[in-house]
């Protein structure tokens, strides 16, 4: 404390005055109040003083509450949007595991068992969503009798026990829920999965697939396909990161209660009202129970205060801030309230003290300075002092604020930094979607994409996120898939719904498919005020899928194939001989002879087709040859060179000398180039160039030999068909739709591949055509060569022909 | 003397056909039967020169056919018929002790060719006994 012995007169040291004007000012100032110098004035001053300073105190303190609940009101807010964007992350994995577990249904080998097949089509699965926790996949037969499973050494096993019981059994069963998925609660006690926490999702099979031995399914029910799912690696996976404010954390708990991830490690698994009481009896947790009970297990969301027991290595009566929000795992059936359905609840915390701690701090200094000052105002003069004294306090407290708001803004930083860093594109948009925000990931691949698009002029492409602000989707995406995007931000301010879709996107010239979930952010009064949007880049992994189904279709197409062309074989053989019996006998008779002369042309077509479909299905034989491939594609071009000439096509080869043996039969891998070749012929009918290339590829394992076009491509709407058989775009008579298909027949034998690009003449009319590359597997562990590729050669040139 | 030849397959038309052209204008005398495991009893009341059997049919395929054939007689000569595709299979047949085989469709003429050959490689070995046997 100061001391009282200031006269009255002196003036502030570092008054605005210089100290002789105020010390005049003062003393005339105080002339006219002879009162001043009376004496009570000390008593009666310093009363009134005091009365002052409490007052003083008081609207401080009053300040501090208020101060205190912004803080923590923004606090809370930042806590809760860290808490919706992981439940927004974890329902995309959610949605993505219910799209694996239904395509994985799909399987012909899934939905009969098939003894070869079925373990290896759940490993495909199985590698792609052991990252979201699945750590079994299980197909449990009609009776509820078998189960057929792969662990999480990708090992299989085939196991007999009683499955009828299980409640995923017991709702697979009843015909309503086909096409259902089930998610269970979070158990501890499964067998096998003891201790562990394991939910399992499961969707009733019925046989409706085609393949060789079931050409036409049933359609009956045969049991059901689960996956288990570890909740706590699954819920981890997104609350690891977090850290609210220095040292806050999140926890997630399912719809029981039980905590499926803290940073406490001794909780998970716990269920959250015994476990703390166990803990601390001292300690009341009413708040936090009531918080849970009340809001966080119906669904709900929001932000409170709470007593906790301890925080990270702390122990004692510690008051934090709380923001939960749901994660909806279930979406609610027809006809049910919103808040029906299966919830988990992410909340994030962080200890009150370490957000007002600074609060604190200042408005303490504040009040000494007040004490301070009270007893210093014994006079007019000190009223000058405190007048400075008030300019500078409010300056320091400005600088508090700023510092406060920067310590947020920080802490904001944090939050970006976790939606920057994810590798989803995350944006908000308005009403008529323009971006208000966006994410480095999302940045990056529309101004990759966008830069190559042909009609847009490079410099003109945003790059950064800051230039993508304030852009509309139209400026992104094709009209159609901005259209799509608006009329969904339509669809959610009328229903309010949400959930994810998988859907196709333009931009530029190239198509994506993203899996999106969108969500309206409200602001105090409940009006929408932006739409975040979360979409997760899913091309590859859609590719893979649709080759992984056309693959197994084809194979089921093979075996069907082989199959039937080995019944007809039969009676046409008996037809022809009988027909070329009759043919002899009847030589007196010409016109009954021409009439079975057509009938052994037309029996002759039919052999032709089961020869071709006998080809294409042929079983894998059992020794491997080997093929020249110079030496075959120089025969073959030889044979073609003709046609191509008299049909107005350029030929141009670039075939690297000394290429490697590589697997196949020479005759049957002739055919596969001669067919393409065909193919390429019938799409350039106007004349134009073929370009034959073969070298090794990069790693010397395999030899791509390539077919490229300038021909009319493929429709879009046909490319995935062109591979089965008797598919055929010739007219009728003109072509028997077996060529690919004995090409795909053929080279997969061998172990090779035929992928193919195509740009259709409608939609590419500057650069249409189609490229077919076949990849062979090299033989024989030789050292390649290293060749200089040559020049392109010209076969040879037409010229005249305007080409 | 007239050649015997037993023909082989599940399928009555296939025989038919068969019988048809193997009987017309060449004097082979032709038994046919739609049942395989007939074949043994058949082989042990009538000698047969020759016997064409399908390869693929329910009950007994051809290949164990050769076999029951070849325990009852070493030297009868066995042409198996087959679909086009099934080529692994048909060599299968001739390593195990067919003479030769036919893809189905066939041309009368190709069946024609195979069975005089069949035949006459049969009375080559006929002859070969003959002249080893103590006179």
């Amino acid at each position: 404390m100061s001391t009282m012995g200031n006269p009255p007169e002196s003036p502030g040291k570092d008054s605005g005055t210089t100290p002789a004007q105020a010390t005049l000012k003062a003393s005339s100032f105080l002339r006219r109040f002879p009162f001043l110098f009376s004496r009570h004035a000390l008593g009666i001053i310093l009363t009134f003083n005091l009365v002052l300073l409490s007052l003083g105190l008081y609207l401080g303190l009053k300040s501090l509450g208020q101060m205190r609940e912004i803080v923590r009101e923004d606090f809370n807010q930042q806590q809760l949007s860290l808490a919706r964007q992981s439940a927004r992350l974890l329902e995309q994995d959610f949605d993505f595991l219910k799209r694996e577990l239904a395509t994985l249904n799909h399987s012909p080998s899934i939905q009969y068992l098939e003894r070869l097949t079925w373990a290896n089509r759940m490993r495909a699965t199985l590698a792609s969503v052991r990252n979201e926790g699945v750590v079994e996949i299980r197909r449990v037969d009609r009776e509820g009798a078998r189960a057929f499973l792969v662990d999480d050494r990708s090992l299989d096993h085939e196991i007999r026990g009683d499955f009828r019981e299980d409640p995923w059994f017991v709702w697979a069963a009843r015909p309503e829920n086909k096409g259902r998925i089930y998610v269970s609660g979070v158990s501890s006690s499964l067998p096998n999965y003891v201790g562990r926490l394991i939910m399992v999702l499961a969707i009733p099979t019925y046989e409706e697939s085609v393949d060789e031995f079931h050409p036409h399914p049933s359609g009956a029910f045969n049991g059901l396909l689960a996956f288990y799912v570890d909740a706590h690696h699954l819920a981890e996976k997104f609350t690891r990161g977090i850290i609210s404010g220095k040292t806050g954390y999140a926890w997630i708990m399912d719809n029981q209660g039980i905590f499926l991830s803290h940073p406490e490690r001794a909780f998970i698994g716990k269920n959250a009202f015994t476990v703390r009481k166990e803990r601390m009896p001292a300690i009341s947790f009413d708040a936090i129970n009531e918080i849970q009970r009340e809001k966080m297990l119906t669904g709900q969301e929001g932000w409170g205060v709470y007593i906790s027991g301890w925080h990270g290595g702390m122990a004692g009566e510690i008051r934090k801030l709380i923001a939960y929000t749901p994660v909806r795992l279930t979406e609610p059936g027809f006809g049910e309230n919103e808040n029906k359905g299966f919830f988990w609840s992410v909340a994030v915390v962080a200890p009150v003290s370490e957000v007002e701690g600074v609060v604190h701090t200042l408005y303490r200094r504040q009040f000494l300075l007040q004490v301070i000052i009270g007893f210093f105002v014994l006079s007019g003069t000190i009223l000058l002092l405190n007048f400075r004294y008030e300019a500078q306090f409010s300056a320091s407290l400005e600088e508090e604020v700023n510092r406060k708001r920067e310590e947020l803004r920080k802490s904001e930083a944090r939050y970006q930094a976790l939606v920057e860093n994810a590798a989803d594109l995350i944006y908000t948009v308005d009403a008529e979607g323009h971006i208000l925000s966006i994410n480095n990931f999302a940045a990056r691949l529309f101004s990759q994409t966008l830069q190559k698009a042909p009609d847009r002029d490079p410099a003109t492409v945003p790059r950064t996120p800051q230039d993508f602000i304030g852009r509309s989707l139209y400026e992104i995406f094709s009209p159609k898939s901005a259209d799509f995007h608006l009329e969904w931000l339509r669809e959610i301010r009328e229903t309010g719904r949400v959930r994810s879709k998988r859907h196709q996107v333009t931009i530029g010239d190239q198509e994506f498919w993203f899996s999106t979930s969108i969500v309206g952010l409200k602001d105090e009064t409940g009006q929408i005020f932006s739409y975040e949007i979360i979409s997760r880049d899913i091309t590859g992994r859609k590719a893979f899928e649709d080759r992984l189904i056309n693959m197994e279709k084809l194979a089921s197409i093979g075996t069907l194939a082989a199959g039937v062309a080995h019944e007809i074989n039969n009676p046409i053989a008996v037809i022809l001989g009988f027909t070329e019996h009759l043919i002899e006998q009847t030589a007196p008779y010409p016109e009954i002879q021409e009439t079975l002369k057509i009938i052994e042309e037309e029996g002759l077509k039919c052999k032709k087709i089961v020869e071709n479909l006998l080809t294409f299905a042929r079983a894998p034989e059992k020794s491997e040859t080997s093929t020249d491939l110079n030496a075959v594609l120089e025969k073959m071009l030889a044979v073609v060179r003709n046609s191509l000439f008299t049909k107005k096509i350029r030929l141009e080869t670039d075939i690297a000398a000394g290429l490697p043996r590589v697997a196949g039969d020479p005759r049957e891998l002739q055919q596969v180039f001669i067919n393409l070749i065909n193919n390429a012929m019938d799409a350039m009918k106007g004349g134009g160039v073929l370009t034959v290339k073969a070298r090794p590829t990069p790693d010397g394992k395999r030899v791509a030999i390539q077919f490229h076009d300038t021909g009319n491509g493929i429709p879009r709407e046909v490319q995935h068909k062109i591979f089965d058989p008797f598919f055929t775009t010739k007219k009728t008579g003109e072509g028997t739709g077996l060529g690919l298909s004995t090409c795909y027949g053929i080279v997969s034998k061998y172990g090779g591949n035929i992928v193919f690009t195509s740009f259709p003449a409608a939609e590419y009319p500057d650069k249409h055509g189609t490229t077919f590359t076949v990849y062979l597997p090299v033989v024989a562990e030789t050292a390649l060569p290293q060749e200089e590729p040559k020049e392109p050669r010209l076969g040879f040139l037409v010229e005249g022909f305007g080409l | 003397m007239t050649e015997r030849i037993l023909v082989v397959d599940d399928e009555p038309n296939m025989l038919r056909l068969l019988k048809t052209i193997l009987t017309d204008r060449t004097g082979y005398e032709v038994d046919t039967t739609n049942n395989p495991l007939e074949v043994s009893r058949m082989l042990q009341e009538k000698a047969y020169d020759l016997v064409i059997s399908d390869l693929k049919m329910p009950l007994v395929d051809g290949i164990e056919l050769i076999d029951i054939i070849r325990k009852l007689d070493a030297q009868l000569p066995i042409v198996i018929i087959t679909a086009y595709g099934t080529l692994e299979t048909a060599e299968e047949a001739v390593q195990k002790g067919a003479y030769d085989f036919i893809t189905k469709p066939f041309r009368k003429e190709a069946i024609l060719i195979t069975v005089k050959r069949a035949l006459e490689w049969r009375r080559m070995q006929q002859e070969l006994a003959a002249l080893k046997a103590p006179a």
